[in-house]
């Protein structure tokens, strides 16, 4: 089926189920939901995407892997910190193309691989097809603004955007994602069981397929 | 196109008169699988949204009247407390010994009696620990792995050693995870009271590894601890009139509830700690320094916070071992529960403050890490709180009202509330800390009202307290300062969650809400914000706001009793508005979707035929009409084929018609002339309701001239048709524009269909294209603090280059160059090369920081001058307004 990008059907697909590892302590707030805006933009042949999270959050799924060493998102205009921020979004916010072939790929988190590979193999279900072209980032009291486009490697194929912003820090997360594409507007969300949301051409409302949907099912855990 | 007549020019001063009519559509049957909890009642094929909720609420009795009030007949429970306790800082546990006097105060005979034992948690066979889902995590550290480790051992929860009667007889009790149960050996009867003891002893939870409203926090610097001690003794399970005993089970997320009741608690600690606690110190001069009480009653009057510790004192305590203990004493009457702190690193601020006549006793307790914010705002923002919180509500009862630094984030008890922000450690803060801390304060204090003095049961209705409890948050944090940045609240705020499909009403159990914050805290929060601000208006919303918090002041209110109450005393019904808001998950998403101009006729034929024949030109002629045009006609070619018809009009008016409506106007009176020849313009907006949720309409028009005119439709537009509706527009002007929902006050989730003529609203990415400010930098704190640091250094080595050019120049070989003082040890120079551009002074660190902070001054404007320039524009205006004046 060809992907038109002028109207998106959502289908939330990609159930991941839980890998027997434990999240990073959350910051016992109980706002674990995030905002992403994301507008099509015909003329860049990309998707602008402003997404709103919680400074405190995000600094949490930041910090250092084996120092625990809290990283401040004040600190932006250090080069190493805006990299790992870039980094992080890039691996957890991405496109990909629905019927291509390559996507199971073993991931093993490098901070951990002389360790605890044995434990902690996490298999990535698909791998970016996008570019990531970052924007910038903007305060809003305790929240931040990302803003940056994601820009498919092609252009025909049907999309399927991967968004598990911080799902890795709150069991709960919810990632409320509003797309607008012309004067349409579709709202759906992912969290850490249905991460994946699937971009589909011409039929212009939303529904969710059921989560044993054995199709849509590759950006599955062991 | 326009008729002429009425593209003429109008009156510029205009009266605009709204006729609602209701489109009758009759569509499919309605179906939301959100609705599920009142019976259904199709109207015209529509669920009634207006509905009367007295379906789904309790049936008035003689305990809660149909009014939302306490009924005659109301009753509750009531337990006392005496407990002993010692904290033993080496190994961080607690040992206590209760007595408890249970009074019966219900019409029935109990023959048991059911205690929380909310620490059980802590058992690592809990059922909070079982349900604890594990979400996937690609980056797990190895900090986390232990903390996940020890978590799993932590062998936490109440060793109960003793359970007696008051003749020391042992009691019968039986553990039911996070509850337990004692037998009576003879029923309660109704009036009657028993006393009984409880020994019991638990580790207390190390915060870092296992994170909960409780726990202490190790500092590795200095060795010390704080402790934050809640729901740490066995206490009684409410039993109400309602609900019966509300044993629930303990899993984390839904609070609890108790009942009231007086303790006499004797804290034994270390005695180098400083103690704060719910409840009135009772033996000062034990624990307590001769200076310290000095401090502490000059506190009492002062108009700021005086310290009783101060931070030299406290960090001076922390290096102290000492060896023996203390007994805290401390009353406190009336209460539902009882907290405590204790630490040798307490600062200790207090400000007495007389609360609507009641002398208050405001004070921060928090270790040297929270400052210097903590000494700057916890103790102002106890008092505020204090003061508008009394105000909406009722005068704060109690005594004292504590905030404390510790290793909880944000948690309330009587009198006493931990909070968890602080700078960083150079003394620095963000914005985002600073009015985190202020927040919490708020919020955590104002707690004291919901639930703790208006008994509302979280472990059932987590939105009772913490939606209510927002709600006041949010109005105090605008009485802070101009332009406070309060995250809920404004309905533009909750939005994006409205927005999403995964969640439940907020009339859902504690445990089982989705996305608890949003749900719980500020999703009614904003309800209640609008329905104050769009609905009632604020006059009459305080009033019922206020009679609630009245009624059940020291009583135990339930949902229906706080609906009934703000419909009994505003005099609304806003059963719709219940509904809606905290029964279903429909939201807000009204859209403009057509607006038709209509110009009544008058019944002058000349008008009526003007306007037949502009509108017959103003269409477009069809695509044979067009390239038929250029064919010629036979008609033209032999002219005598044309007659009578091929000149004859029958839109033009006749002498006949216009003989007819003359006389037609003669027939009327003067008032009925003047009517028919008013110039009117009517426009029928339809609107199409497709979030669900029934909401005020609000409209903004704008006319040709540039006047606005604001156009507040009740919610009750929707009350025959919820689905569709038309809101008429007459007016003398023509309208250039509408706008749905202009002041963002409906949380409208969808704005790019709230315009006439159609518009699109920019997204955020694009408006920070826009705009494009700079990259985030450092904490505006941290950098002013790094630009002092600079600028002295550049100063001071001004000053010595001053001083030593001799020096400096004999150093550096290179002629005519001023040179820096440290030249020689080659520390600030280049590390290559010797051309002009490596010149000292361009090179000297000092001076690029110089530089930097030049850049970073004029990027610091621009960020930090955003307030400061509306505050500016505004002041200029009233300036120029007086000036002009």
């Amino acid at each position: 089926m060809g992907c038109k990008l002028a109207k998106v059907l959502i289908l939330v697909a990609g159930l991941v189920s839980v890998s027997g590892l434990g999240i990073r302590e959350s910051q016992g707030h109980p706002f674990h939901t995030s905002l992403t805006e994301i507008d099509w933009n015909p003329e860049s042949g990309c998707w602008e995407v402003g997404m709103r999270l919680l400074a405190s959050d995000l600094e949490l799924a930041l910090q250092g892997v084996e120092t625990n060493a809290r990283l401040d998102l004040q600190r932006l205009d250090d080069p190493a910190v805006l990299q790992r921020l870039q980094d992080y979004i890039h691996r957890s916010c991405y496109l990909t193309h629905v019927n291509s072939n390559s996507h199971i790929a073993t991931e093993v988190s490098t901070d951990l691989k002389s360790s605890l590979s044995s434990k902690s193999n996490i298999m990535e279900g698909l791998q970016s097809a996008s570019e990531l072209r970052w924007a910038g980032t903007e305060e809003e009291g305790s929240w931040i603004w990302l803003y940056f486009e994601l820009c498919p490697s092609r252009a025909d194929g049907c999309l399927r955007l991967v968004h598990r912003v911080l799902t890795d820090v709150n069991e709960d997360q919810m990632n409320i994602v509003s797309i607008r594409v012309g004067d349409h507007r579709y709202s759906a969300q992912t969290h850490a069981q249905l991460c994946c949301l699937v971009l589909e051409p011409k039929i212009g409302r939303i529904s969710q397929p059921a989560p044993n949907d054995s199709s849509e099912h590759s950006d599955r855990t062991p | 196109m326009m008729p002429a007549t009425i593209c003429r020019q109008r009156m510029t001063l205009l009266t605009a008169q709204f006729i609602i009519t209701y489109s009758l559509w009759v569509l499919g049957l309605w179906s939301d699988s959100a609705i599920g909890q009142a019976v259904v009642n199709d109207k015209y094929g529509q669920f009634d949204k207006f509905r009367q909720l007295d379906e789904i609420w309790p049936t008035p009795n003689s305990f809660r009247t149909a009014a939302g009030e306490p009924g005659p007949e109301y009753w509750q429970q009531r337990a006392d407390y005496v407990i002993d306790i010692q904290l033993n800082d080496e190994k961080q546990t607690l040992t206590g010994s209760q007595q408890v006097t249970y009074h019966n105060h219900s019409p029935h005979s109990l023959r048991y009696l059911w205690l929380h034992l909310d620490g059980n948690i802590f058992d690592p066979q809990s059922d909070y620990n079982k349900l604890r889902s594990l979400a996937p995590s690609d980056r797990l550290s190895l900090d986390s792995l232990r903390k996940m480790q020890l978590r799993e051992a932590f062998d936490g929860g109440f060793k109960i050693t003793r359970v007696c009667d008051s003749s020391g007889t042992e009691l019968p009790h039986s553990l039911v995870k996070t509850v337990m149960r004692i037998d009576l050996g003879q029923p309660l009867p109704p009036g009657e009271s028993f006393q009984f003891s409880i020994d019991w002893n638990y580790q207390v939870n190390d915060s870092s590894i296992a994170s909960m409203r409780t726990g202490c926090e190790h500092f590795e610097s200095d060795g010390n601890y704080i402790y934050e001690i809640a729901q740490w003794f066995p206490r009684l399970v409410a039993f109400t009139d309602a609900k019966g005993w509300q044993h629930r089970q303990y899993l984390g997320q839904g609070e609890f509830t108790l009942e009231l009741g007086d303790y006499v608690v004797r804290i034994t600690v270390p005695e180098d700690h400083v103690v704060a606690s719910t409840g009135v110190l009772q033996n000062p001069d034990d624990v307590l320094s001769e200076l310290q009480r000095q401090r502490l009653a000059e506190a009492k009057t002062a108009d700021k916070p005086v310290f009783i510790v101060t931070p030299e004192e406290a960090k001076q305590n922390e290096s102290t071992r000492k060896a023996g203990t203390k007994t805290w004493v401390f009353h406190a009457r009336n209460v539902r529960d009882f907290a405590w702190a204790s630490s040798r690193k307490f600062i200790w601020d207090a400000q007495g403050h007389d609360v609507e006549g009641n002398h208050v006793m405001a004070m921060s307790f928090y270790p040297n890490e929270g400052e210097p914010l903590w000494s700057k705002y916890s103790t102002h923002a106890i008092i505020h709180t204090l003061n508008v919180y009394s105000r909406y509500t009722f005068t704060y009862p109690y005594p004292v009202a504590i905030s404390v630094n510790g290793p909880v984030g944000g948690m309330e008890y009587p009198m006493i509330c931990f909070n968890g922000p602080r700078p960083h450690p150079d003394g620095t803060y963000s914005e985002r800390t600073k009015y985190g801390l202020i927040s919490v304060i708020i919020h955590e204090v104002g707690h004291n009202y919901f639930p703790m003095i208006v008994n509302s049961d979280e472990r059932e209705w987590t939105w009772m307290d913490e939606g209510l409890n927002t709600f006041l948050q949010y109005l105090s944090e605008q009485e802070w300062e101009e332009n406070y940045p309060s995250r809920r609240g404004e309905p533009a705020d909750i939005v994006a969650y409205m927005r999403g499909n995964f969640q439940v009403p907020v009339m859902t159990n504690s445990e089982s809400v989705l996305q608890l914050g949003n749900n719980a805290y500020a999703k009614p929060a904003t309800a209640l914000n609008i329905l104050r601000e769009s609905v009632l208006g604020r006059d009459l919303f305080d009033f019922a706001f206020k009679e609630y918090a009245r009624r059940w002041k020291f009583k135990r209110p339930m949902p229906a009793d706080f609906f009934r109450t703000m419909e009994d005393a505003s005099g609304v019904d806003l059963d719709w508005f219940w509904y809606g808001w905290f029964y279903t998950t429909w939201h807000c998403d009204v859209a403009i979707d057509s607006v038709r101009w209509h110009i009544p006729s008058d019944g002058n034929p000349e008008t009526s035929a003007e306007q037949k024949i502009q509108q017959r030109e103003s269409q477009s002629p069809s695509l044979s009409k067009q390239r038929n045009a250029s064919l010629a006609k036979r008609a033209d070619e032999f002219p005598e084929l044309k007659d009578f018809y091929n000149s004859y009009d029958p839109d033009a008016a006749t002498p006949e018609d216009l003989q007819k409506h003359q006389a037609f106007l003669e027939s009327l009176s003067d008032e009925e002339r003047k009517l028919l020849l008013h110039d009117t313009n009517y426009y029928q907006i339809r609107l199409k309701n497709l979030g669900g949720l029934v909401m005020p309409v609000i409209l903004k028009v704008t006319y040709q001239d540039n006047s606005e005119e604001i156009v507040r439709l009740p919610a009750e537009i929707w009350a025959r048709d919820n689905q569709s509706v038309t809101a008429t527009i007459a007016s003398t002007q023509q309208v250039a524009s509408i706008e749905l929902d202009p002041f963002r006050e409906t949380a409208d989730t969808n704005r790019d269909n709230n315009y006439y003529p159609p518009r699109l609203e920019p997204s955020r990415f694009q408006l920070y294209k826009e705009k494009r400010e700079p990259q985030g930098s450092d904490n505006p704190m941290r950098a002013a603090k790094r630009r002092a640091d600079a600028k002295s250094k550049a100063e001071q080595a001004k000053q010595e280059s001053k001083v030593q050019p001799e020096e400096a120049s004999d150093a550096n070989p290179a002629p005519k160059e001023p040179a820096p003082k440290e030249s020689d040890s080659g520390s600030t120079r280049p590390s290559s090369g010797s051309d002009a551009s490596e010149s000292p002074q361009v090179n000297s660190p000092i001076l690029q920081s110089s530089n930097e902070n030049a850049e970073v001054d004029s990027n610091e404007k621009n960020r930090l001058s955003k307030k400061e320039r509306r505050k500016r524009k505004r002041d200029l205006g009233q300036k120029k307004e007086e000036e002009e004046e």
